[in-house]
């Protein structure tokens, strides 16, 4: 799949998902948090918690589920924690989509602060 | 007019002169108040004088259901019964569900409005069109699992749902509420003690009309695309939330560092994994059932079965039950929370209310305020299972000088005992609070103080607060710092918005489960539902408006009573009491915080700031002129 193919298919998969307008910095975190390895929703809300007002664990996990349903993240385990009442998490993965999402929404950062 | 979605009728029973008679439901009233809560609210407003007696026959009670109760919306089961409240002496109202509404509804009723009082027992029995007041001599003094049980027999129906009260309701306890269909319990406000003050043992309903629907094909696709919304936009609630139901809060607070403990001095429990939604689970939950039409049966049916609580059992054990009699009162025992709740079901208690009272009182006991003398003996030490179990029992049945100071509710009981004992009945307005700690969900604080019918999660519930990513808290509420739970900015705008979707969710009767997580069913399934379910076009900001309306309504009834900004604050331990353990260690909701956003606040609603009355310019825009004019006249109309 090439650049450009990616960039189409995410466009009409957050319109088909009815997540237009609401991608943003949030996941441009947790993207870049999966970047440096594979995490589940604690860990990653251990790394990004009081950036950009995520103060909340369900934050995380609704974003990544969104992420998840644009394919720019996977399951790819399962562990054990502390913070649910189910008792067991997802390990998440950044996926060829992920990437290319995360480069788009950095770029459109540094525009908005340039 | 032939409707769709309503009933159509207003059935009013005249208790004092035994007359029952019939009222077409205004338009007006349906396009602009929707349904339910909506309804009552503009009754009661319209109706009772905010200055009578809780208790006196002047005082109404209203039962509501909404257009889309009895239908296949998701979560349509619900009902809301209003009148002025003994525990608040204002505003009051307390919702259920189960499946006593939708019978109301195919028996043909959108509201039943009780006025004067019987002399004798009495229960109303509605057969469809065919309705009578039955003496209910023989019924008084049963528990509501019994009363139930007797009029099924009665009638020789199983299947027939009743809404009734118990030992508390006629004993005219505070925490005293309606229960329907065994287990669903109308809580807040008194509401089942105003019933008993209308010698009002139970609504019995058989019906079989069903619901007229405007545009059937249009109306299932409604239904169906907000599931599939729910499905996959808020994946993780629907799978654990259908799983566990809310006991899951237990630990979901835990984490969030906002599960009240020892009568809310602390936000997390050692104890908390034993109270778990997974530990009900393994243990206790035989099986999961359903209010009328809903998708999550979040309802566990629990049995337990050994141990010193064996026989405990019932459905729809909920987090206000193992968080409140467990956390709350450092009670680690889950299955002791089971057979309080069960208890409680059976004599008609509030479970929210019966649990702050109880954890008032071992507060304190535990400072010296209440000694054994005052307490009749009964060792009230944190976390003795025994005597909460033994505490429910008295505050039903009166007895004893314990039994009479606990049936006054935490508050009222409070302001008897004196000596300090003020500071640890964690109310506001008078009503006992849901289980959320403010310290660390600033929005919830916000949503408590400001709620029409005194401490009340469910009047906000502003779950997007923690669910909400702060892109959706932009583009919905207009946002994104209102995701920042510990930030006061965007909080006022925040549960203004959610008060008055809320007051629509109430309104059209359905449970707020439903909406949680996921911002697009907030905004796109109301409108789309209604509208192939009425036939009038409905648009998403003229749904928000009459949430607004109604909120006013209340509000408006509120300031009649003469409460204002002063009473719109927390119990002083949430500001000055910061948690002595835990993640949040230290933390308290300052006060000057807390200020901002009630400012903010009162700006989003368009109230005056000083007084927090409604202005004119806002009740007019809502069509509320002649309640603006009345204000006026009490010069309690809010300066622009
Ligand atoms: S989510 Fe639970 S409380 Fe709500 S309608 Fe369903 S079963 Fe009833």
């Amino acid at each position: 799949m090439d650049v450009g193919q990616q960039v189409e298919d995410l466009e009409s998969l957050i319109k088909s998902e009815g997540l237009e307008g609401l991608i943003g910095e949030t996941h441009r975190l947790i993207l870049s948090s999966l970047e440096k390895g594979n995490k589940t929703a604690t860990e990653v809300l251990r790394e990004i918690e009081g950036k950009h007002y995520i103060t909340s664990y369900w934050q995380v996990v609704r974003a990544l589920l969104q992420l998840k349903r644009i394919r720019c993240v996977r399951e790819v385990g399962r562990r054990r924690t502390e913070t649910t009442t189910a008792g067991i998490e997802p390990i998440y993965a950044i996926t060829a989509n992920g990437r290319h999402l995360l480069k788009t929404l950095e770029k459109r950062r540094s525009r908005s602060r340039s | 007019m032939e409707y769709y979605g309503w009933a159509g009728t207003i059935l009013r029973v005249d208790l004092t002169k035994g007359k029952i008679r019939r009222q077409p439901l205004p338009k007006d009233l349906a396009l602009n108040f929707i349904g339910g809560r909506g309804f009552n609210s503009k009754i009661l407003y319209d109706e009772v004088d905010p200055n009578v007696d809780a208790f006196s026959p002047e005082n109404k009670l209203i039962f509501g259901t909404g257009p889309c109760t009895g239908t296949l919306v998701p979560c349509s089961g619900r009902w809301t019964v209003t009148a002025k409240s003994p525990s608040t002496e204002a505003f009051g109202d307390a919702n259920a569900g189960g499946h006593w509404g939708a019978e109301m509804k195919w028996a043909g009723y959108d509201c039943i409005v009780f006025e004067g009082a019987a002399k004798e027992p009495v229960y109303l029995w509605i057969d469809d069109d065919h309705v009578e007041l039955r003496d209910a001599s023989h019924l008084w003094g049963l528990d509501t699992w019994e009363t139930t049980d007797a009029i099924r027999k009665e009638h020789g129906d199983l299947e027939i749902k009743v809404a009734c009260i118990g030992p508390a309701g006629e004993n005219l306890i505070i925490p005293a509420c309606v229960i329907s269909d065994y287990t669903r319990g109308a809580g807040k406000c008194g509401m089942g003690a105003v019933m008993g003050s209308k010698r009002l043992k139970a609504i019995a309903i058989r019906g079989t009309k069903g619901v007229r629907v405007a545009h059937p094909e249009e109306f299932v696709d409604a239904v169906e695309e907000g599931i599939e919304i729910l499905r996959t936009g808020d994946q993780w609630w629907f799978e654990n939330f259908s799983k566990y139901g809310t006991p899951i809060f237990v630990m979901m607070f835990q984490t969030l560092g906002c599960l009240p403990t020892y009568n809310w001095r602390e936000g997390v429990f050692e104890g908390a994994k034993e109270l778990s939604g997974e530990t009900l689970l393994d243990k206790y939950v035989k099986k999961k059932r359903a209010c009328h039409a809903c998708v999550f049966h979040c309802s566990g049916y629990y049995v337990v079965e050994e141990g010193p609580y064996a026989g405990a059992m019932g459905e729809g054990i909920e987090y206000e039950a193992t968080g409140g009699f467990g956390s709350k009162l450092g009670n680690a025992d889950l299955a002791s929370t089971c057979a309080a709740k069960t208890l409680c079901d059976k004599m008609g208690i509030d479970l929210i209310n019966c649990t702050d009272t109880v954890g008032w009182a071992m507060e304190c006991y535990e400072k010296g305020i209440l000694t054994s003398k005052e307490t009749d003996g009964l060792d009230m030490s944190w976390g003795n299972a025994e005597a909460i179990l033994e505490a429910i029992r008295r505050m039903a049945y009166r007895e004893g000088r314990f039994g009479e100071l606990l049936a006054m509710g935490s508050y009222k009981a409070s302001k008897v005992v004196g000596k300090g004992a003020e500071r640890y009945s964690i109310t506001i307005k008078g009503q006992q609070m849901g289980l959320v700690d403010p310290r660390v969900m600033w929005a919830w604080g916000l949503g408590f103080g400001t709620s029409t019918r005194g401490g009340d999660h469910l009047r906000t519930q502003p779950a997007g607060e923690y669910m909400f990513t702060p892109e959706e808290m932009e583009k919905y509420i207009g946002t994104a710092k209102a995701s920042d739970r510990y930030g006061w900015e965007g909080k006022g705008m925040l549960v203004a918005w959610y008060q008055n979707i809320r007051a629509v969710h109430d309104s059209l009767e359905m449970c707020k489960y439903f909406f949680r997580g996921e911002p697009r069913l907030y905004v796109e399934f109301p409108p789309k539902v209604l509208t192939a379910l009425t036939g009038f076009k409905w648009t998403y900001d003229h749904i928000l408006r009459c949430g607004e309306r109604i909120y006013n309504v209340e509000k408006a009834f509120n300031v009649k009573v003469g409460l204002g900004r002063k009473d719109d604050y927390l119990p002083e331990r949430f500001y000055k009491e910061p948690y002595t353990k835990g993640p949040y260690k230290g933390a308290v909701m300052p006060k000057e915080n807390y200020d901002k956003a009630l400012d903010e606040y009162y700006r989003a609603r368009g109230w005056d700031l000083k007084t927090s009355n409604p202005t004119r310019a806002r009740l007019e825009e809502l069509g509320l002129k002649y309640i603006a004019d009345e204000l006026e006249k009490m010069g309690r109309l809010g300066k622009e």
